[in-house]
């Protein structure tokens, strides 16, 4: 019974921000770019991603989870300012091209980097730590 | 020195023109002066700079560094200034019926440089290469005094004049520049690389074209940027629609406007980006009653087959890591002497067809698929 328990507690923290951020996007946001585009595509399994690898490995999945959430609200946030200013730089001469270029919000670019970034430190920094523990073993013994 | 030589050589090569304009039979009537494209500036101003750059080393590749517009007074787009590494610039009048270029010379021109450095977002104004200033010295004279400022039309009238002498060696010299791929379209600068139907290479070709493609009102993605974002997916399946509605199947086209039709098809796409479109537009067809195929294309021989079946195609180019966007493509052309292949194209931003996509030129084709309703 505990052993379920330690399993299905970490799994239900690890889809708690994705419940979060669908409740945020349905009730005040549902036009925001980013936001909708996340419910639209299903958060691209992340929370499927999340939920399963909270069996095994709870803290990548907490990263995965909390780490998601903060991107998505930073690339929403920084890509609205992004496309307010790139809009204030068109000129009635600029080529219809461009000036969908600019009219593009960079939410997407934003999360993905963000995410991608901290889940490889996360990664790399869990590998360090684990090369060091390894010498301090095999050291004192 | 050399670039006051340049100056004065301009101003000479101009004075025969305000002395006795019954001399030059190639030149027009004054008219709305026709604006530059990239290409045409860029071709311009290297006829007169090249010459300049390629006495250093002949061998040299030469890349456009800046084009800046240059306004006048009224705020009109009246010259660009163009900038090439290694080292040389140009002033090129905005008229294609008249591609003069006001002033050239080494290295860089400094009174433009300096208002640039100043202030990058701050519009130029240039009356002639000795009085140029950004516009907000011009705002803040006083309305009494602002009648008594020359601007370069009185400076040089003749430039909104046709020149057909300057005009014809334009076009021949774009020609040869396109043909002969002398400018290479680099990728990365997200404008995916489409060449206007003015700028294709001269020669013979064979070519194709889907039933009523240059019939159809294409929607554009500006129209709709107050509801949308990077939309390009849903303005193609949009477009897909409308195309087809222009051929009889009338329902795709909600209340007879793109607007509305538009709206129902975002509602199913979505923003972008997004990497397939052929399920929505399945999806928004069988709503209104239509049955779509669809058929992967790879090649040029199955763009050639898909338009000989009167099919247009959805393209996804990508030009850059994040930098995608979807085209709808709706003919061919193909040169007969050097078998450039290249497809006609609506881009999604204009409405017009008369635009052409080389294949891994600007940018690559990542994908491509064919329409039909069954």
């Amino acid at each position: 019974m505990k052993a379920i328990k330690n399993k299905i507690i970490p799994c239900l923290i690890s889809l708690l921000p994705f419940l979060v951020l669908f409740f945020i996007t349905k009730a005040w946001f549902p036009e925001a770019y980013l936001l909708k585009w996340m419910v639209h595509h299903y958060y691209l399994g992340l929370w499927l991603i999340a939920a399963s690898t909270s069996f095994f490995h709870k803290g990548l999945a907490y990263v995965i989870s909390f780490v998601n959430f903060a991107a998505v609200i930073l690339g929403q946030v920084i890509g609205d300012r992004i496309r307010a200013y790139n809009i204030s730089t068109i000129t009635p001469d600029m080529d219809a091209g461009k000036t969908a270029m600019l009219h593009g919000h960079p939410g997407f670019e934003i999360w993905l980097m963000t995410l991608v970034l901290t889940v490889a430190i996360f990664l790399i920094a869990g590998k360090v730590k684990h090369h060091i523990d390894l010498k301090k073993r095999y050291k004192t013994d | 020195m050399k670039k006051i030589v340049c100056i004065m050589l301009m101003t000479l090569l101009l004075m025969p023109m305000f002395a006795a304009p019954s001399i030059a039979s190639e030149v027009g009537e004054s008219k709305q002066p026709k604006n530059m494209d990239n290409l045409d500036i860029i071709v311009s101003a290297y006829l007169y700079v090249g010459g300049i750059i390629n006495t250093k080393d002949p061998n040299t590749t030469v890349t456009v560094t800046k084009i800046v517009p240059l306004y006048d007074l009224d705020g009109q787009i009246v010259a660009y200034y163009v900038v090439f590494s290694p080292g040389g610039y140009a002033v090129v009048n905005n008229n294609v019926d008249n591609p003069t270029v006001l002033e050239f010379g080494e290295g860089e021109q400094q009174k433009i440089e300096g208002l640039l450095t100043a202030n990058n977002n701050e519009r130029i104004v240039y009356n002639n290469p000795t009085s140029v200033c950004g516009e907000g010295s011009i705002k803040s004279i006083p309305e009494n005094k602002k009648s008594n400022l020359k601007g370069i039309y009185e400076f040089y009238p003749d430039l909104s004049v046709k020149n057909e002498a300057l005009a014809s060696q334009l076009l021949n010299a774009k020609a040869e520049v396109v043909r002969s791929d002398a400018i290479h379209q680099t990728r990365g600068d997200r404008d995916f690389g489409f060449f206007n139907a003015s700028d294709m290479p001269t020669g013979n070709y064979t070519s194709d074209t889907i039933t009523a493609a240059t019939q159809v009102d294409w929607a554009i993605m500006n129209d709709y940027n107050d509801i949308a974002s990077r939309h390009c997916g849903a303005t193609a399946v949009t477009n897909l629609a409308l195309y087809f509605a222009q051929r009889g199947r009338s329902n795709l086209k909600i209340n007879n406007s793109k607007r509305d039709t538009y709206v129902a098809v975002h509602g199913i796409v979505n923003d972008g980006p997004t990497l397939a479109i052929a399920g929505s537009a399945t999806t928004y067809f069988s709503n209104r009653g239509y049955s779509l195929n669809h058929s992967g294309v790879g090649n040029a021989a199955a763009i050639k087959t898909a338009t000989t079946n009167n099919r247009p195609c959805g393209i996804l180019l990508a030009d850059g890591l994040f930098a995608w966007h979807w085209i709808i493509g709706v003919g061919w052309r193909q040169y007969s002497s050097s078998d450039d292949f290249y497809i006609r194209i609506n881009n999604n931003w204009d409405n017009t067809v008369n635009i052409y996509y080389k294949p891994g030129t600007g940018s690559l084709w990542w994908s491509a698929t064919s329409y039909w309703v069954s």
